[in-house]
């Protein structure tokens, strides 16, 4: 897919305006400049919206259509949202075109009411335009709902995905990509199916049976329903997350405040590195328990073994040693250790020979030695066992000890604010604000004990399903139809599980391919010896090369960044291998798609803006950044610069007049621009 | 296929093998687990396989390893012969095994999160400043005197 041209009538604060992108070869990126603001977000809200519907606004989020023409307008009066995208795919043109109109119901109505939804995608086919019968289906086909959040996204939570807990998105993205939603269909439907044969057994189930079924059943609702709590708390904890941010950017924004904001990161960041550094030695405890752990307990077994042992050998107890180089010398020399000769042939002979290998008398000696000789080490591996756990033990109180320090610190930042008086125009004080930080982070921490809470009580119901099912498995007694029924549950079950078994084996070989990718592409961007990859868990890590060991580094935002780019990269690179791939299989098809994105560079330093930049052209064929002027200037500037077709710069007037309204006009050259 | 050892299993295993990392493989966890049933005189005799499958070569290629499995045979059985008989060696590490299972679930099988200082907790419970003593002192002086080659007077 190529896209061509986006226009706008009455969409938000885009009232009739349009926007070219480039599709130039080497200059496939189309830049679209604007403050903070301006109108950036809609115009990604505006690709989901035609699309799939989907908005993502932060403010106003029922208000799609055009402020200024909404108020202009009388009561009764009808307005037409629409957002018309043109666009190649497989050398088709065509143009998807989506219209809501809005009947203003009252004169205070600025929102209006939606009276139609269209939807419409032409394509032009031999010269001649036709509409095609199932619009919805045919964008669907091109880019998949689910796909949308790789294609579209917010540069600025894109991050995230390098962050802890997100493997669950990282999986998804890969499961996405993959398109076999043939084998996530077929393994919801065979679970479906066991569930009806569970009813049939049920049915016709003795009544301990039956019982058993009905309390297993009545713990995997219980279970589906804190699954769904789970994630609701999750979502919550996210948005308290974000909120937290919020609070902070707003501090931040106080002259009198934005030292101290500043100075919390800085503590906030030295305990990160700190916690980091706990982890390692916590590390070093379990490679010294790994190694050495059992030797301290297993001493006395040593010790009491070694002095039996010695004392039997020296009262002749155990034989002395009988080895296979003796009872060869007696074969060579054809006499026994009994005086009888040793001929070749003869049973005597080869009796002497069967002996070697596996005497007895020999091994026992030699097991005996072997014991007491290694007592010694068994010792010294013990206090050095001992010595380096005190060791790490001491070196991480200390480090404990600083992390209560930063946190005291972190709470004097705090109590500080909470003394500062200083207010916003809309009446919010820097101490109103970090009051409100903190209760949030308390609500923070609050959730997250709730989802420990949550996934244990999920652990324990699901140890007790596994009990029910042996149970269940252990019940002989039943009739024929239920016996049947319980095959043919099984049955279901089985397949079921095997193919959930190959999905999650493909799954992971896309995994391994997308590392491949991510290596190359982070590699050449990333700082020093610094590689991403995700892992069998689906985790986005970096890890350090130190001392050929690999040690996962506390990341910065920037390298996050980076490598949460390189695997949406790498993503966008198999879609388009397996797209441009001679192949015939009807399934794992791939695609070219565009990239479009919301503020990339975000909150980075200047030196990750650079590297970004460099990452970003190389991550599909058509890429759209949106930047705000500070945000472009310098490294992203310089670096951008060769590969960018096409600029244009979202010119916002907050229509603070009279009878003026919001208003963001796309200006192809930049003009003396409002602000930024 | 080499010979395989049978071991009881637990969550446990799973916790501390697979999501903590604190040993690389069940047989590293199931020797650590059979000294803590030798130390704590609690083998399980009855209920001493399971799930838990490896093959006996793994224990084998560790010398400290096979150390262990013959001191255990021999302390069980009182038997010199069972330095060499690996067959018993085996029964009886998993015996032992699954007694110290039930052992580190009850020391540190319930602990919320990861279990790795319970752990170090556990064994520091059995520090001692002792070293060899009497005859065992002048046992492993006198070893080391032999193992290197040193007459004694």
């Amino acid at each position: 897919m190529q896209l061509d041209q986006l226009q706008l009538q009455n969409f938000r604060q885009f009232k009739d305006e349009s926007i070219r992108f480039s599709r130039g070869s080497g200059q496939g990126v189309t830049v679209i400049h604007g403050s903070n603001g301006s109108g950036k977000t809609t115009l990604l809200n505006a690709f989901t919206w035609l699309f799939y519907e989907e908005v993502d606004f932060d403010t106003r989020p029922e208000r799609l259509v055009n402020e200024g023409a909404i108020s202009e307008a009388s009561v009764g009066d009808r307005l037409t949202v629409s957002v018309q995208l043109k666009f190649d795919h497989e050398d088709v043109e065509y143009v998807a075109q989506r219209q809501a109109v809005y009947e203003k119901r009252s004169s205070n109505d600025f929102d209006g009411e939606l009276v139609d939804m269209d939807l419409s995608v032409k394509q032009r086919s031999g010269g001649s335009w036709t509409e095609r019968g199932n619009p919805g289906n045919t964008l669907d086909q091109i880019i998949p709902e689910r796909l949308s959040s790789l294609f579209f996204f917010d540069g600025e939570d894109i991050e995230e995905l390098a962050g802890i807990d997100n493997q669950g998105r990282i999986q998804e993205s890969i499961e996405n990509i993959m398109g076999l939603t043939i084998l996530e269909r077929a393994t919801r439907h065979l679970d479906d199916v066991a569930g009806r044969f569970e009813d049939e057994v049920e049915e016709n189930a003795s009544e301990e049976l039956s019982n058993l079924i009905e309390k297993k059943r009545s713990i995997e609702e219980q279970v589906d329903d804190l699954e769904r709590k789970k994630q609701d708390t999750q979502r919550a904890k996210d948005q308290v997350a974000q909120e937290i941010q919020d609070i902070e950017q707003k501090i931040e924004r106080f002259d009198e405040s934005a030292a101290l904001q500043e100075r919390r990161t800085e503590y906030r960041e030295k305990r990160d590195e700190l916690e980091a550094q706990v982890e390692r030695l916590n590390e070093e405890i379990r490679d010294e328990i790994q190694e050495k752990g059992f030797v301290p307990l297993g001493i006395p077994l040593i010790q009491e073994t070694a002095e039996e042992l010695d004392e039997m050998r020296e009262q002749g107890v155990i034989p002395s040693e009988l080895n296979d180089s003796y009872i060869d010398s007696l074969l060579e020399a054809e006499e026994c250790i009994c005086g009888r000769p040793l001929e070749p042939g003869t049973e005597h002979y080869q009796q002497i020979e069967a002996m070697k290998g596996d005497s007895v008398a020999e091994g026992v000696e030699q097991s005996a030695l072997r014991i007491i000789s290694h007592l010694n080490q068994f010792s010294e591996m013990q206090s050095s066992f001992f010595e380096k756990i005190d060791e790490i033990i001491e070196e991480r109180k200390s480090l404990y000890d600083d992390i209560d320090d930063l946190d005291e610190k972190i709470d004097e930042v705090s109590s500080e604010l909470q003394g500062m008086d200083q207010t916003t125009e809309s009446g919010e004080s820097v101490k109103d604000l970090e009051a409100k930080r903190a209760k949030k982070e308390e609500e923070k921490e609050d959730l997250i004990s709730e989802q420990g809470r949550i996934e244990q009580r999920i652990e324990d119901k699901k140890e007790e399903i596994s009990n029910l099912e042996e149970e269940i498995d252990d019940q002989r007694d039943e009739r024929e139809e239920a016996l049947l029924a319980k095959r043919r549950q099984r049955a279901a079950e089985l397949v079921g599980a095997e193919l959930d078994e190959a999905f999650q084996d493909l799954k992971d070989k896309v995994r391994k391919l997308s590392n491949k990718k991510i290596r190359e592409t982070f590699g050449s961007i990333a700082s020093k010896d610094l590689t991403a990859e995700i892992t069998t868990n689906f985790e986005l890590k970096i890890w350090q090369n130190v001392g050929g060991k690999k040690v996962e580094v506390d990341k910065s935002t920037g390298e996050r960044q980076i490598a949460s780019l390189a695997f949406i990269g790498s993503l966008v690179a198999i879609a388009r291998q397996r797209y441009e791939a001679d192949s015939d299989s009807e399934y794992f098809t791939g695609g070219i798609y565009p990239l479009v994105m919301d503020s990339p560079f975000g909150a980075l330093d200047m030196d990750h803006r650079r590297e970004v930049s460099r990452v970003i052209p190389e991550l599909a064929n058509q890429v759209v950044v949106f930047a705000t002027d500070s945000q472009w200037e310098g490294p992203v500037e310089e670096e951008m610069t060769p590969v960018v077709g096409k600029q244009y710069w979202l010119d916002f007037d907050d229509g603070e007049g009279d009878s003026e309204y919001p208003r963001t006009r796309i200006r192809t050259e930049k003009a003396a621009m409002r602000s930024d | 296929m080499g010979k395989t050892v049978k071991y009881k299993k637990s969550d446990l295993y799973d916790r501390v093998v697979d999501e903590y990392g604190i040993f690389d493989y069940g047989y590293e966890f199931m020797v650590f687990l059979a000294v803590i049933g030798y130390r704590e005189e609690e083998p399980d005799r009855e209920d001493y396989r399971g799930e838990g499958e490896i093959g006996l070569e793994n224990l084998l290629n560790k010398e400290l390893y096979r150390i262990i499995m013959a001191s255990l045979a021999y302390q069980d059985t009182g038997n010199p012969e069972t330095l060499v008989n690996v067959d018993r060696q085996e029964k009886i590490l998993a015996q032992y095994s699954a007694g110290g299972l039930q052992v580190a679930e009850r020391e540190f099988g319930h602990t919320a999160g990861d279990p790795t200082n319970a752990i170090v907790s556990y064994i520091k419970k059995f520090e001692t400043e002792d070293t060899y003593q009497g005859t065992l002192g002048e046992i492993v002086d006198a070893f080391d005197d032999q193992m290197l080659g040193i007459s004694q007077e």
